[in-house]
């Protein structure tokens, strides 16, 4: 199960590192294919104005993975950074922080997203920025946690009498023990980012045509669906195959690094 | 802590965070880079049109000025006016709302049906083929977006069988797919939720009691054991409630379902910030109002919980 799901993440991860190869496919036009149903020789057939499906599907899967590590990161780092310092000042700090956190839950799953996204208008950047605005809530809470929990551990009350300055005693002494949970949470947001960049493509508040996103991709199909169902399955496919896998992976990952999380 | 003292709390915090989404809420216009009246009124705005639109928006106002007109308008229920139809936000606001109400409760509906029965089961025969089938496939149905699931469902009901309609709201079948499409990942969920729970509760020394009083199985599980884990799952729907309210938003524009997801996705179509305002503004309150709802309950069920205690 691992492995397949390993082996899932690699393949679109190496087929959206290859994506340069399939640039210029992915936008060429021909008309004379147009909606050429999926065949032997070519598993996903044409779109609308003729073009690989295969080849937009390999440059979705760059732009998708892209979107979603960046955001990860971003959001990572950022939501660690806030959560750490509520829970290590503790005090007005943490509250002003809980409120803020608090005020961001409200917004049900990617309504705040999809708003900002809106308004900002389209892009790749955009929506990047609109995504971190609702991924940071979750590190926050895991790091504000993992710190009340770590601040009255043994070695760091040792790190403390001992005189060790604060960025050594987070570097050195938190950070470490804070990583496992931190990643499993990474991984989960990876799958939840992918498909809300896919939702955002598919309401058309994501990346625009020409670029092409399988949410977009999706969402263009819909309109030929009683003729050429293949425009919506074969985006719909890469993306539940890929969500899967990495969630699969997360689940893996939880069990070793940090079984605690499991009903968090 | 009293029961009184700690709904006062529950009810201070709730109100407390309604402000602060409003007060966002109110920011995300100004948050816009560049100015968004030129942006809403494009290329061919005149000086008049621009200076009569910053009018409209109290944009010419200072920053506080307008924030406090905001929520006092909040408060009166005044989202003040849609740039696009020039009608009353609120009304506007008020139509669809009930749409998205029904398509909501329908799929809740399908959830609560299907999910609680299917974690009975799997719980009662916990390891069985049964247990282990239903949760792999509820992973996957978890791991399936509204924008996926909803076109596969139109594509196999709707485009092969022809049972129901491909789209829109004019006849009752219409409300088939996408109650489907919203349902059954929250079913999935609750499912889990409710094995999980069940589990727990089945290896309680009561339940032993119960059983060594010789009472049926059926009464064991569904009368004792279910009443007791009836607190996580009653959370895992009041959770699942925002998660139901968001993929609303995803699972109308897939079915042109004319509810508030609809109306908020064109009125981001067409700049018309009072009325996007407005409809995320709506969405988010009703999902921190459900749940401080279900807090109450617990305060109800549970008097642990008044106590500062959570209940386990």
């Amino acid at each position: 199960m691992n492995k397949a799901a390993g082996a899932v993440c690699l393949l679109w991860l190496g087929l959206g590192l290859a994506a340069p190869l399939f640039d210029s496919a992915a936008v060429m036009i021909d008309l004379g294919r147009i909606l050429e149903a999926p065949r032997v020789a070519n598993w996903c057939g044409q779109d609308d104005l003729g073009r690989s499906v295969a080849a937009r599907l390999f440059v979705g899967a760059r732009l998708s993975l892209g979107i979603a590590c960046g955001v990860v990161l971003t959001s990572a780092v950022l939501g660690t950074l806030i959560g750490a310092v509520a829970g290590w000042f503790g005090g007005i700090p943490d509250l002003l922080i809980g409120r803020v956190v608090e005020v961001f839950l409200a917004f049900p799953g990617i309504l705040l997203a999809i708003a900002l996204a809106g308004l900002m208008g389209p892009g790749a950047g955009n929506v990047t920025l609109a995504l971190v605005a609702v991924g940071w809530v979750g590190f926050a809470r895991l790091a504000r946690a993992q710190v009340l929990a770590l601040r009255q551990r043994e070695h760091l009350m040792v790190a403390r009498a001992l005189g060790t300055p604060l960025p050594r005693q987070l570097a050195r002494h938190v950070l470490p023990l804070m990583a496992g949970p931190l990643l499993v949470e990474a991984t989960f947001a990876l799958a939840a980012v992918i498909v809300a960049e896919a939702g955002l493509s598919f309401l058309g508040l994501g990346v625009q045509p020409p670029a092409p996103s399988w949410g977009a991709m999706i969402r263009d199909g819909m309109r030929y669906l009683l003729i050429a169902p293949h425009l919506v399955l074969v985006p719909c496919i890469a993306l539940m195959s890929l969500v899967l896998a990495v969630n699969a992976l997360a689940d893996g990952l939880r069990e070793r690094l940090a079984p605690s999380l499991r009903h968090g | 802590m009293s029961y009184l003292s700690a709904l006062t709390a529950r009810l201070g915090l709730s109100f407390a965070v309604i402000l602060g989404v409003a007060t966002l809420v109110f920011f995300l216009i100004h948050l816009i880079p560049g100015d968004p009246v030129l942006v809403a009124l494009g290329e061919y705005g005149s000086s008049a049109d621009y200076a009569g639109m910053r009018a409209r928006l109290g944009l010419d106002r200072p920053l506080l000025a307008q924030w406090i007109a905001f929520l006092g308008g909040v408060v009166r229920l005044d989202l003040g006016t849609s740039l696009a139809s020039g009608a009353p936000v609120a009304g506007l606001l008020g139509d669809c709302f009930t749409m998205t109400l029904v398509l909501a409760g329908a799929s809740l509906a399908i959830a609560i049906a299907t999910g609680i029965p299917l974690g009975i089961a799997a719980a009662v025969r916990r390891g069985g083929l049964w247990d282990r089938c239903s949760s792999a496939v509820a992973v996957a149905a978890m791991s399936l977006p509204n924008f996926v699931l909803g076109p596969l469902l139109i594509l196999v009901f709707a485009v092969s069988l022809r049972w129901v309609p491909v789209s829109g709201a004019e006849d009752a079948g219409s409300l088939i797919l996408p109650a489907l499409t919203l349902g059954l990942s929250m079913a999935a969920l609750l499912a889990r939720m409710t094995r999980a729970a069940l589990v727990e509760v089945l290896q309680e020394p009561f339940i032993v009691a119960a059983r060594a009083r010789g009472l049926a199985e059926s009464r064991v599980v569904l009368r004792h054991a279910l009443a007791t884990a009836s607190l996580p799952i009653l959370t895992a729907i009041g959770l699942q409630l925002g998660a139901l309210l968001g993929g609303a938003v995803v699972t109308e524009a897939v079915f042109d379902w004319p509810g508030l997801g609809q109306l908020l996705i064109d009125a981001i179509y067409r700049r018309d910030y009072p009325v996007v305002q407005g409809g995320v503004l709506l969405i988010a309150s009703v999902y921190v109002l459900v749940n401080t709802l279900i807090d109450l309950m617990y305060l109800a069920i549970d008097p642990r919980i008044a106590q500062g205690r959570r209940a386990g």
